[in-house]
Formats: C-alpha cells, structure tokens, sequence
C-alpha cells in the first residue's frame, strides 16, 4: 500500500500548496503596511503632531481596517457561492445580492430614513440585500439547478441598478451622478472609525 | 419691342424714385418710437434669473428658470416665489410666448439656435468670472429689457458694497498683527475652491488668502482629507449647511470627525454658494458680511494654540 503525498502532509485546504499561503500572506502584509504609510499626502506622515495623529488613526487605520474586512468578506461569500452553485464565476454581484443592498442603501438616503438614526443606512443595505435574496429565489423556483439561480440573479441585479439610477435620477440631489458611481463602485475615500464599527460586527 | 424696354426702364427709375423717400420714411418712423420694452420675459438660466430679478418688475416676466426658487443655488429664491417656473426647453418657453429670452452661453447651443428658429429674440448673458464680469453682464441685462437706469443704479449699489467690504478688510489688517488668515472652502465632493472664480475673489476682498492654490489638488479638483489636514488653515469656510445634503455618500468628508474637529478648533464661516454660483449683485453683500466676521474675529482672537490631541480621545 502506499501512501499519497498528501497524505504524509496534511495541508488547511487541499489543492492549495503552502507556498500560495506564504505568498497571499505576503503580499497582504505588504499592502497594510502601504496603505497605512503612503496617502493622499504622500510617503510617510508628513505636518505637525495633532495632524500626524488624526491622519494616522482617523483616515488611514480605518480604510485599511475596512479594506481588510471587505475584502475577507467578498472572498469568503465569493467561495461560498461557487461552492454551493458549483460555478467559479459565481459572486454576491452576479447573483443580485449586492445590487439589491445598493437599491436599499439608495432608498433608505432618499426616503430621508438615513437621517433619523446611525445605523439606518446599514440597515437600509442589508434589507435590500434580504429582499433580492427572496426574489430570487422565487423566481428561480424550489428545485432550481445553479444555472436557474444565475439567470434570475442576473435578471434582478439589472432590475436593482436600473432601479437605483432611477431613484439616483428623480431625486433632488445634485450629486446624484457621483453618488450613482459610487454606490456601483465603491470607494474607501473619508470612512472614518464609525464605519469600522458599522461594517465589522455584521462581517 | 424698343418702347417696351423703354416702359420698363421708366418703370424701374419711378419705382426708384418712390423707393428712397419710402426706406427713408421708414427708418425715421422706427428712430423715432423705437422697439417697446419686452413685457413677457423668458429667462431660461439662472444666473440671468438672479440679475433679472433685481433689474424688473415681476409683472414683465413670463417664466424663470426652475433652480430660481431653489435656495441652495439661488440667492433670489425668494423673490422668485410666485413666479412661473419653467425647465427651458423649446416647447415649454412657446407656450409662454415671450418677447425676449434670456439665456446663457452655457445653454446648449442647441436649444438656442431651436429658439431662435421659432421666431424668439434671444440674448445670450455673459457669464461672469470676476467683479468685472458681473458689472458687464449687469449691464447686457439691463440693455435687453431696457432698465439701463436701474441697472446703473444696481451696479452704483454693488461697487459701493464691494469697497465698503474692502475698507473692513484693510482696517483689520492693519490693527491686528501678522499676515492675512489662510482659508480653505471646503465643499461637498471633496471639492475646494480654487485660484479661478468667484469664491476665490470673495475670499481674497474680505481679507482672506485662499490656501487651497498652492496644496496642488487631484482631478476635478478635489483636495483629499489628508491634504486638508497637512495644510492646517487658519479658517474654514463652508459654501452650504454642513447637513444641508442629508447622508449622500458624496457629502461624507463633511461628516468625517477629523473635518469636524477641524471646524470645531477653526473659526468657520459660510459662504453661501448661492452667491457665488453666479455673479450677481449679492455677492457684494455676502463678502461685506463675510469681511465683517473675519475683521471681528482677528480683533477678538486670542493668541492661544489648540490643545494637543491624543489619539481616539477628542469628542465626537
């Protein structure tokens, strides 16, 4: 009898060498080191002390926080859905989820709700989030196969933005076409500890 | 075949004849009642809304453009209440059949043109970039709808607001010591105002020098947080209400505590964009008023330094 390599030497996820690890590892250490070091107001931190300090532990820490987070989140909700759809371009976007959030998240601001309290907006994103998971879900039927569920994901993640650019449209916003950007975008710019605290527990 | 020629030529130097006494007749019938002045008046932009508001009764207008009644862009929104409304568009300004329409160089040339082919007299306001260019598109106004008095008087007004602000300005520079404050306007976009426009010569009359030239902005001209911060000015201006735009995602480096402690340990003013959008004679008001504040704040100022920061430490 003989015994397969692997089997001498058993590994977190099969098919994935330990040299991919150090290298992942590497390269996120790499860049949370020069997101905390390098900004918008270039190498380093430049200014006296109180600026040094807010730059430091207002702005960057919590963008790179963030980034860290986001990107745990996405890969990991990324490889749960190739999983159970058993399809390697499967993610949260495809399947209409994110542009049901953004469709919430969108509301919840121009409805007025992201006013009356913090957590409101967050709140307004997941509730979106929930809805598109139902629709989909009635639309691609009980016994739907993976490639049923991707379809109708498709169909509501279109519905979503169109909806979200009409919404963005009739409002009475004149940032309206930045703000359609960066609900389809994303951007880390001005997240402030707050949001640290809002977006970690949820992860 | 001779005498028909001869008939005709005799016809043509009659008709000639006839002709110059008539054209003359004319024209000197035209010099002397000349063209009424316009009473259904179309304005379709807004900073011609703003100088047409101060310039003419609301009787002679037919319509002005929808952001006149908007107060976070027009500083006439509430002269403008009660009057028509209209988007601009070629249909729209047909039914209110104008005898004159105002619009900009920046209205799609487009429409201008399709105004212009339906039979419309349309006179495009200059927009105006410095004091200069305000008093030149006062007067291109105050042509069109023949108020060249009132418009005189407006521009009179306007000149003397302006050197009233300049002479606070001066006054406290010399009372208190060292050079004038450094002041950014911080917008919403991460925008800030820069060494071109309106703001920047507001800022520069009332005894402000704009800092925002010399940080070296990114593309469109946004300064970054970070920027801002390295760049310690003196004072804050704001062009709207800090809240005034609600929780748009854009608005957020407003409501970001670092922004806000630095509005807390800075004097903060506000300097309405309304007024500065366009060029219109109240933006001699609003740098008067904002002079005043500078001038009294340098007087009162103590010569403290902020306290230290600790980190995670100052309120939110």
């Amino acid at each position: 009898m003989r015994h397969h390599r692997s089997a001498a030497k058993p590994t977190l996820t099969p098919g994935v060498s330990r040299k991919t690890w150090v290298i992942l590892a590497a390269t996120l250490l790499t860049g949370i080191t020069l997101s905390l070091m390098v900004g918008a107001s270039g190498f380093g931190l430049p200014g006296d002390a109180t600026a040094r300090v807010l730059i430091f532990y207002e702005i960057r820490l919590p963008r790179t926080a963030l980034a860290v987070l986001i990107g745990a989140a996405l890969a990991t909700s990324g490889a749960a859905l190739q999983g159970y759809l058993r399809n390697p371009l499967a993610e949260p976007g495809l399947i209409g989820i994110t542009g049901g959030a953004a469709l919430g998240a969108v509301l919840a601001i121009q409805l007025g709700l992201a006013s009356t309290f913090a957590l409101a907006l967050p709140f307004g994103g997941l509730t979106g989030a929930a809805v598109a998971v139902v629709v989909v879900m009635t639309l691609a039927g009980t016994r739907a196969g993976a490639l049923t569920l991707i379809l109708a994901g498709i169909a509501v993640s279109t519905v979503a933005a169109a909806l979200t650019a009409l919404v963005l449209n009739l409002s009475a916003n004149p940032f309206a076409a930045v703000e359609m950007v960066f609900w389809m975008m994303g951007s880390l710019a001005n997240r402030s500890t707050t949001h640290v605290w809002l977006a970690g527990p949820p992860i | 075949m001779r005498l028909s020629i001869r008939r005709a030529r005799a016809r043509c130097v009659a008709m000639l004849g006839l002709a110059v006494p008539l054209t003359t007749l004319c024209a000197v019938a035209q010099a002397a009642s000349p063209a009424p002045p316009p009473t259904r008046i179309v304005s379709i932009n807004l900073c011609a809304d703003q100088i047409l508001l101060e310039l003419v009764d609301a009787e002679r207008i037919a319509a002005v453009s929808h952001l006149a009644a908007d107060p976070t862009v027009s500083a006439v929104a509430n002269q403008a209440r009660g009057l028509t409304l209209t988007r601009g568009d070629g249909e729209d300004v047909l039914r209110y059949g104008p005898d004159l329409v105002l619009a900009s160089a920046f209205t799609p040339r487009a429409r201008v043109d399709h105004l212009r082919r339906l039979g419309m007299k349309v006179i495009l306001v200059p927009h105006a970039r410095d004091i200069e260019g305000i008093r030149s598109a006062i007067r291109v106004v105050a042509d069109a709808v023949q108020a060249r008095a009132r418009g005189d008087h407006l521009i009179a007004r306007f000149d003397a607001t302006l050197a009233r602000a300049r002479k606070i300005a001066t006054r406290s520079g010399r009372a208190a010591a060292g050079s004038k404050p450094r002041a950014i306007l911080y917008s919403v976009n991460a925008l800030a105002a820069g060494s071109y426009g309106l703001t920047h010569t507001a800022m520069t009359i009332a005894g402000l020098t704009n800092a925002a030239p010399s940080l070296g902005r990114g593309p469109g001209g946004r300064l970054p947080l970070e920027r801002l911060l390295q760049a310690n000015p003196d004072v804050i201006l704001l062009s709207h209400a800090v809240d005034a735009y609600g929780a748009i995602a854009v608005a957020a480096n407003l409501r970001h505590p670092a922004f806000r402690w630095l509005m807390r340990t800075r004097p903060t003013f506000v300097l309405r964009q309304a007024v500065t959008l366009c060029g219109t004679p109240k933006l001699a008001d609003a740098i008067a008023a904002l002079a005043d504040k500078v001038a009294r704040r340098r007087a009162g100022q103590s010569e403290q330094p902020a306290p230290p920061l600790q980190p995670l430490q100052w309120a939110r």
